[in-house]
C-alpha cells in the first residue's frame, strides 16, 4: 500500500473503497487523474483493468458487467464525458446502475483554454442522459460522496458519476 | 445459404439462413446484438429468449457490452453481433 506521510493517499483509498465494494472492473484510457486507481487496478490480481481506445466503450462495459452480475467503474476525464453522451442511451434506456468516475479539467484554476468549453459542459450534458454529478473538492470528501455514488449506482441502481474537482486533484498550466 | 446471382458473376450471401447455421442451438450462448440488421437476425432466431440482448440505439456499443459481460461471466459461451 502507497503512504504519503505515514497516512493513506485517499486515491488508495478511494481504490480500496470501490473494492470493498465488490468492484472488479476497471475501465479507463490513459489520465494522469487516475494514475493511482489504474495503476493499482492494474497490479491487482482479483481485478480486471481495461484499456479503452475511447471512453464511449466504458459504457457498454458497465452494462454488460451489471448483465453478469458484476460491478464496473468508469474512469475518464471530463473531456472524455463528451465522448459517451449517446452510449449513456443504453444505461437510460436499460435502466442499468452506472458509475463513472471523471477527473476534471476546464474549472478550478486551469491553464490551458482548450479545456474550458468541456470543462463547462460536463455537468450538463451528464445531466441531460440521466447521469447524476456528486462533486468531490477536498480530500476529505472522496470518502463520503464516493459511498454515496456506491449506495446510488449499486443499491438503488442508478447512474452516477463522481466529479473529481481540480480543487482535489492540482489544476494543470497546460 | 449462398445464393448464385448468375447475371453478375456473383453470388450473395442469405442471412436469414447465414446467421442460424452460424450460431447453431443459440440457447448454447448468452448474445449480444448490434442495431438493426443485426439485431432482426438474433431476434428472429431466438424469439427474444432471455439470452438475448438486443440494441435498438447507441450504435457501438454491443461490442464493448458482449465484453462486459464476458468479463463478468468469463465461463459461459457469448455470441456477438455487430453490423
Amino acid at each position: 500500500m502507497s503512504t504519503n506521510g505515514g497516512e493513506m493517499r485517499w486515491q488508495d483509498a478511494l481504490y480500496e473503497q470501490l473494492r470493498a465494494a465488490d468492484v472488479t472492473i476497471f475501465a479507463h484510457v490513459p489520465d494522469a487523474g487516475h494514475r493511482v486507481l489504474i495503476d493499482r487496478s492494474i497490479a491487482d490480481p482479483d481485478a480486471t483493468s481495461v484499456p479503452l481506445t475511447s471512453e464511449q466503450e466504458g459504457v457498454g462495459i458497465a452494462a454488460g458487467a451489471h448483465l453478469g452480475g458484476a460491478r464496473a467503474v468508469l474512469m475518464m476525464q471530463s473531456s472524455g464525458v463528451g465522448n459517451c453522451i449517446n452510449q449513456l442511451s443504453l444505461i437510460q434506456h436499460g435502466a442499468f446502475p452506472f458509475l463513472t468516475i471523471v477527473s476534471m479539467r476546464g474549472e478550478f484554476g486551469e491553464g490551458n483554454p482548450w479545456q474550458f468549453a468541456m470543462g463547462k459542459a460536463v455537468e450538463p450534458t451528464l445531466s441531460a442522459m440521466g447521469v447524476q454529478c456528486l462533486w468531490a473538492h477536498d480530500p476529505v470528501e472522496v470518502e463520503t460522496v464516493t459511498t454515496a455514488a456506491l449506495t446510488m449506482a449499486f443499491r438503488a441502481e442508478r447512474a452516477v458519476a463522481v466529479m473529481l474537482s481540480q480543487r482535489l486533484l492540482g489544476a494543470k498550466a497546460f | 445459404m449462398i445464393d448464385a446471382n448468375q447475371s453478375a458473376g456473383q453470388s450473395r450471401l442469405n442471412r436469414q439462413t447465414a446467421v442460424p447455421a452460424l450460431i447453431g442451438d443459440h440457447a448454447d450462448f448468452l448474445i449480444v446484438s448490434g442495431l438493426a440488421g443485426p439485431a432482426k437476425d438474433i431476434g428472429a432466431l431466438t424469439q427474444e429468449a432471455g439470452n438475448t440482448f438486443l440494441f435498438g440505439g447507441a450504435m457501438g456499443g454491443a461490442v464493448p457490452m458482449a465484453l462486459g459481460l464476458a468479463l463478468a461471466q468469463p465461463r459461459a459461451a457469448h455470441s456477438l453481433r455487430d453490423r
